[in-house]
């Protein structure tokens, strides 16, 4: 039974990297603003100019 | 000359209404050069995807804040000019957030961020001008943050930059003070993050506890892993509880943290000295889920509008800096380096900052901001023009008689109303709830621990006693609070009330005197226009009109604009606008004239137009020099005003201020039938000491109101409630915002948050009888670790639900 003192230690350090990780979130700012990316993806990104348009412009 | 064109083309860009010659483009129709500037712009850098994000429907005239900014740029040529404040290197400084050689960051607000075009357009700058390096926009606060490379790039250009698209930030004062002080949750939630995450672990060490295995070296080692698991929940998560009994027993008051701070230390210490010394389990797992329940608590009531701003005063829609005239030439200083004596120059739609002496130009105030009356003042060089007006029309000069913070309108918030903050609100529930709370628990503890004492079985005591004042930590009460309250501050958010903070509910509810103001909040310029006209004007010269006043950017020539709207406009020819007085043109070969009484009418002198007195607001019409008539803009009651004071006059007494002389007296007895109820010619100070005495003689007072002459009174009432037609506009310092449409909901309003009152109390008393049942345990010393685990998270939810359930099903 021993092998869970050494499992314990597991579980502990993979929540503490969970604890990390929601930390890290923080600190970059990703939980300022929670509604902007939302509209933010439905964007399409495009391709500025092709050779193609230039031409024409 | 007389073609009568149907515009029915809508501008390629904002949506608007095309006039006649419209503008065309690339093939495409533009209502204003503003407009094709814009679009040309856009389709030089390849940006026309900007238009296929979010279609416009038609000319959108309802709602005339959705088409796409860049109309503005019609009104707006003298921007450039205006801007040269921001080459001053003192104003840069104060408002880069940092800067280096190659990298400078900056935020704006930009009121028209509206829709994913406008979100997608301001992300894309860095294809207009390749100096921007990041530009991301946070679309509830209407802000944009750049970064931006200051060599290739001064902050004038990125702000003309932004402007030449139709996204011009509005740059105040406010800007400039607040600069750092920028409040963040980010600490509370690294503490609800620590709490959650030590409370998840701790209960799933404390299974073998539930399960009643028996291992005494599991059983040390669990417990000493939720010791240390324990210990940043109550040392960190829970340090807010410390500050605030700290901060209240410095005052001398007890309030409802006590209790409940007492409750963590004793389990702590005593779960601390079980599993040291005892080998026993401890309460940890009750203890770190309560912590994380209560903060999740508090997180939920924290969470308001971040959209809207409560703190505005003067100084957020006050111009950074003013041109000053020296010796003929024109130079930009800040606002703070403005000197008695010193001549400023305010254009078209700018502000004034401080009282001075008009001594150059005709000057049209418009003093919505301070007054919420909307008609412009004319003014006469050698008048004195009071701060906080916007003039409207040609630029004038100006000699200021005052510095900024004393003028008549600023040196409001020197006054003491601004400088204490909020405790001298009303006593809350919990507050008095806490004082008794407290001192039963302890003495009940007490009493309990000499009782054992006393039957010489000293172990026991200690037990009974620690356990009495772990059970009775009114967390229910702590809980049902935040609950109720945030949920009643969405739903009212949903009814367009919007709280600065879940506690201004429980003030709401407390009110018992309603006070009004009038103009703007009971009173509304709105879009009604009379015609005063001996002969009904024919469609021929609505038509001239509406030719004529769609060329002028006054107020009253747009409202006119938008009255007839449905006639056919003519072509005009030799359009001049005498600012100040009126507007006048050719059409169809007669003389139009449209304005001030005497400007059209040669025959009255400026005096006997002035002894009339109007109530409203007018403009007159003469044609070919024959005076035909006016158009009159009454003041308005909002509608539904007479049910709802009737309603309101049941529960509260109310009382009517207003700035206005009484020439609506009458009209407005029927709705405040009571002597004393209404007073009139209330200046700003007026209005703020009338609330005072109010509340000496013991009432509660919420005051009503929406301009800046308000500020004061909404300040020193109990509740202050900014009414306002548009939340992006400006509102004064408040405890809440109402949108104007709903004020007629005020009374089912003020009706919820009775109820929601009703319901804390309630909950508070079950919360009674679970703390009842926990102390049958706890006075006879047999508080087992188990029991506290059940009781605690039972009671915890029985109190969300019963805030949460409550709160949602009531309707109003």
């Amino acid at each position: 039974m021993s092998i869970i003192f050494f499992m314990i230690g597991i579980s502990l350090l993979m929540a503490l990297g969970f604890l990390g990780a929601f930390f890290w979130s923080m600190k970059t700012g990703q939980q300022d603003d929670l509604y902007t990316p939302s509209i933010r993806m439905l964007l399409d990104d495009d391709v500025p100019t092709t050779a193609e348009t230039q031409s024409n412009a | 000359m007389s073609t009568a064109t149907i515009s029915s083309t809508i501008c390629y860009h904002c949506g608007n209404d095309c006039p006649d010659e419209s503008i065309v483009f690339d093939d495409k129709p533009f209502c204003c050069d503003g407009c094709k500037t814009v679009y040309s712009i856009l389709s030089q850098h390849q940006l026309c995807q900007y238009y296929d994000i979010e279609q416009l429907t038609g000319s959108d005239q309802s709602r005339p804040g959705q088409s796409r900014p860049g109309n503005s740029q019609k009104i707006d040529n003298a921007r450039q000019t205006r801007l040269e404040f921001l080459d001053h290197p003192d104003i840069v400084a104060q408002l880069l957030e940092f800067s280096s050689e190659s990298v400078a960051k900056v935020t704006f607000y930009i009121p028209t961020i509206h829709c994913s075009s406008c979100l997608w357009l301001l992300e894309h700058l860095y294809r207009l001008n390749s100096a921007i390096q990041q530009s991301r926009v946070d679309f509830l606060k209407k802000q944009v943050h750049l970064t931006y490379n200051p060599a290739e790039l001064s902050l004038r250009q990125v702000v003309e930059l932004l402007s030449s698209i139709g996204y011009e930030p509005l740059i105040s004062l406010n800007d400039v003070i607040q600069a750092g002080q920028k409040t963040s949750n980010r600490p509370f939630l690294y503490r609800l993050g620590i709490a959650g995450f030590c409370a998840g672990n701790i209960m799933l060490f404390s299974f073998p506890e539930y399960l009643g295995l028996d291992d005494p070296s599991f059983k040390h080692i669990f417990g000493i892993l939720n010791l240390l698991l324990a210990i940043p929940v109550v040392f960190y998560s829970a340090s807010g509880y410390f500050e605030s009994v700290w901060a209240s027993l410095k005052k001398g008051v007890i309030n409802i943290d006590l209790p409940i701070l007492m409750g963590i230390l004793v389990a702590f210490f005593r779960g601390t000295y079980e599993v040291l010394f005892l080998d026993g389990a401890g309460y940890f797992d009750s203890l770190t889920g309560l912590i994380f329940f209560l903060l999740c608590g508090k997180w939920f009531k924290q969470r308001t509008h971040e959209f809207l701003s409560f703190e505005r005063d003067y100084k957020s829609y006050f111009p950074m800096a003013v041109t000053v005239v020296e010796h003929g030439a024109r130079s930009s200083i800040p606002l703070a380096q403005l000197r008695k004596g010193d001549r400023i120059r305010v254009r078209n739609n700018e502000l004034i900052p401080a009282d001075g002496l008009l001594y150059k130009g005709e000057g049209m105030i418009d003093y919505s901001f301070v007054t919420g009356e909307s008609e412009p003042e004319p003014k006469q060089p050698g008048a004195l023009v009071y701060a906080g007006g916007k003039q409207v029309g040609e630029a004038i000069e100006l000699e200021v008689v005052r510095d900024v913070s004393q003028s008549y309108l600023t040196q409001l918030w020197n006054n003491d109303a601004f400088q204490k903050k909020d405790t001298s609100r009303i006593h809350t529930f919990a507050d008095a709830v806490g004082t008794y709370f407290t001192v039963t628990v302890i003495s009940l503890a007490t009493l309990v621990g000499l009782y054992w004492y006393a039957h010489h079985d000293p172990a026991r005591a200690i037990n009974a006693f620690t356990a009495v004042l772990i059970i009775a930590c009114p967390c229910a009460l702590s809980l049902s609070y935040p609950f109720a309250l945030g949920n009643g501050l969405r739903l009212l958010g949903k009814r367009h009330l919007y709280l600065k903070n879940a506690d201004v509910i429980e003030q709401m509810a407390a009110c018992d005197t309603i006070v009004f103001d009038k103009t703007g909040t009971l009173t509304t310029p709105q879009q009604a226009v009379v015609e005063r006209f001996d002969k009904l004007l024919s469609p021929m010269k609505r038509g001239m009109i509406v030719s004529l006043v769609r060329q002028s950017v006054h107020p009253l020539s747009r409202k006119l604009t938008t009255y007839l709207s449905n006639d056919v406009p003519l072509s005009v020819d030799y359009f001049t606008e005498v600012p100040g007085h009126g507007i006048q043109a050719l059409v169809d070969g007669l003389i139009v004239k449209i304005g001030s009484r005497s400007f059209v009418d040669s025959a009255v002198c400026e005096d006997t137009g002035r002894e009339e007195a109007p109530t409203e607001a007018r403009t007159y019409l003469s044609i070919n020099h024959l005076y035909r008539g006016y158009f009159g803009f009454p003041n308005q009651d909002r509608s539904g005003l007479e049910p709802m004071l009737t309603n309101l006059r049941e529960t509260h007494q109310l009382y009517l201020l207003s700035g206005d002389n009484d020439h609506a007296q009458t009209e407005l007895t029927r709705l405040f039938p009571k002597s004393g109820q209404m007073h009139f010619n209330c200046r700003p100070e007026e209005k703020l000491a009338f609330i005072k005495h109010l509340q000496e003689n013991g009432r509660r007072v919420m005051m009503v109101g929406d301009g800046l002459n308000d500020a004061g009174a909404l300040k020193q009432a109990d509740v202050g409630i900014a009414v306002t037609d548009n939340t992006i506009q400006f509102t004064p310092a408040s405890d809440a915002i109402l949108e104007a449409d709903s004020l007629v909901q005020l009374p089912n309003m003020l009706n919820y948050t009775q109820f929601g009152m009703r319901l804390i109390r309630f909950s508070f008393v079950v919360s009674l009888v679970y703390n009842f049942i926990g102390l049958s345990y706890a006075l006879t010393g047999h508080l087992s670790p188990v029991v506290a685990a059940i009781l605690m998270p039972i009671s915890s939810a029985t109190m969300l639900a019963i805030s949460t359930l409550g709160m949602r099903w009531r309707k109003f």
